[in-house]
């Protein structure tokens, strides 16, 4: 007798942020950095905090926070900014912890219920050994009058 | 009502010019003229956000920064600071000393208040 082979599964880095577990496919995330001070991006809209140079490429730092809705804090030295791409750009999200990689069967993937804060930025809901495990779709982050002004913003800069 | 900032740096010219532009911008700024004054005088009435410059001789911003979130009264204040150049681990040093916010010199008046204004915003209510 023969089992069943396993679904292939989708990977994600794991991420803590107050007391919800989030998760971005790992195929999205650049790297993972040491919180640093965030250099101002005038003119950018309200949930881009401001911008951090990365080997002279400026990125930037989207308020993740703000996004679900979770209350504001002040920044801890142990937090850490996840550097992900989504398809327009490459954006920086400070995070409570990195917690690691995960691998979820895709079957265990659910589409995310309705009463959720933030829900308009989930790609899926995963049951995980560890508990819930939300699915954070990056391509929709940003609204797409946020992505003109951050674009706008950006440039402004470059062009100083 | 307007944002009481508490600007600290050793240089006259600097100081004066971080001040001239806050007031400007409706900002009621107190100055210090080093890190052991701006320390007192924070102690003594907490300001809603301080301007740190990072070089000054003596106790410099990173030594400021760090009492000034120790200090009982002070731990919550944000903290922009002002320094040379946009560099990842100058920000990394900045952070660590409990800076939120950096502002490279010279800089644009426009820079200078999004960053006092996006440190507020990223410090929960008393």
């Amino acid at each position: 007798m023969t089992s069943a082979s396993p679904r292939p599964g989708l990977r994600v880095v794991a991420f803590a942020l107050a007391e919800m577990r989030l998760g971005i496919p790992l195929g999205a995330v650049e790297c993972v950095l040491p919180m640093a001070a965030i250099a101002p991006l005038p003119q950018a809209p309200a949930i881009a905090l401001g911008v951090i140079n990365l080997h002279g490429t400026i990125l930037p730092v989207l308020d993740i926070r703000q996004r679900f809705s979770l209350p504001f804090r002040q920044p801890d030295v142990n937090d850490q900014l996840l550097v992900a791409c989504s398809a327009r750009r490459t954006v920086v999200l400070p995070v409570d912890e990195v917690l690691g990689v995960r691998e979820i069967p895709d079957d265990a993937v659910t589409p995310p219920g309705t009463v959720l804060p933030g829900i308009g930025y989930l790609a899926g809901i995963a049951a995980t050994g560890d508990g819930l495990l939300y699915i954070h779709d990056l391509d929709r982050f940003l609204a797409l009058d946020e992505e003109r002004q951050l674009q706008q913003a950006l440039h402004a800069m470059e062009a100083e | 009502m307007s944002v009481r900032v508490l600007v600290i740096d050793d240089d006259p010219k600097g100081r004066e010019l971080v001040k001239a532009v806050l007031e400007q911008e409706s900002f009621l700024v107190r100055t210090a003229e080093g890190g052991v004054s701006g320390l007192t005088q924070a102690d003594a009435d907490p300001p809603e956000v301080v301007v740190l410059d990072v070089q000054m001789p003596g106790m410099d911003g990173y030594e400021v920064c760090r009492v000034l979130r120790h200090g009982q009264k002070t731990r919550c204040v944000p903290i922009v600071m002002l320094t040379a150049c946009n560099d990842a681990s100058l920000n990394r040093k900045a952070f660590a000393a409990g800076a939120q916010m950096c502002v490279t010199k010279p800089f644009r008046r426009e820079a200078l208040v999004t960053a006092i204004t996006v440190a507020l915003r990223m410090t929960p209510e008393q």
